[in-house]
């Protein structure tokens, strides 16, 4: 995509923490917007399924406001989830740390989706309509 | 789903894609990369937990 016609950077990366995927959907970059999408969606639903917590930034818990950073990454997903109610958190259920780093994992790689399309964005990368450029 | 290895999997089969789709730009090197790293972080695990299990079981 020529330097002129590319969306702009604060658009891009916007999108990109709303959306898993969406900054580089803008971008042009079809196939990696449905990886992204179709990886961190559904590993932010398992998370929620597997009796996660959606953790509150609460600053007596350091290690808790980490955590609410990391989930809160996720952009709409996330906001979507705490509004819907899910989240609560199941302490007793077998798989409720399984499910807190699903959630905090998601969240974590969506920054880095993020810092790919900002590079994108910006023109540090190769960007091709087919994807196959090395 | 309360499997460890289970979830391990599952844990593993998100990741790699998107860890995959960030490295690479061709495809097919990205597929490659995303099995490999798969395969990484599962045969990963199992080594861990053998050797844990020797160490301390």
């Amino acid at each position: 995509m020529p330097a002129a016609a590319r969306p702009s950077l604060a658009l891009t990366v916007g999108l990109a923490w709303l959306f898993p995927g969406a900054g580089h959907m803008l971008q042009g970059q079809a196939g990696k917007a449905l990886v992204f999408g179709l990886a961190l969606l559904p590993m932010y639903i398992c998370g929620l399924a597997f009796g996660g917590r959606l953790f509150a930034f609460d600053g007596v818990e350091p290690l808790m406001l980490l955590a609410a950073g990391a989930q809160w990454m996720m952009g709409a997903t996330r906001l979507l989830a705490g509004l819907a109610g899910y989240g609560v958190g199941d302490v007793v259920a077998a798989s409720y740390e399984y499910g807190n780093t699903f959630l905090i994992v998601a969240g974590l790689l969506n920054v880095l989706v993020m810092f790919d399309a900002s590079d994108v964005a910006r023109g540090r990368k190769y960007t091709h309509a087919s994807e196959t450029a090395s | 789903m309360t499997s460890h290895l289970g979830l391990m999997i599952l844990f593993a089969a998100f990741v790699s894609p998107v860890f995959a789709a960030l490295h690479r730009d061709d495809w097919a090197a990205a597929k490659r990369f995303a099995a490999r790293l798969f395969a990484a972080l599962v045969g990963g695990a199992f080594v861990l937990s053998w050797v844990l299990y020797l160490a301390f079981g």
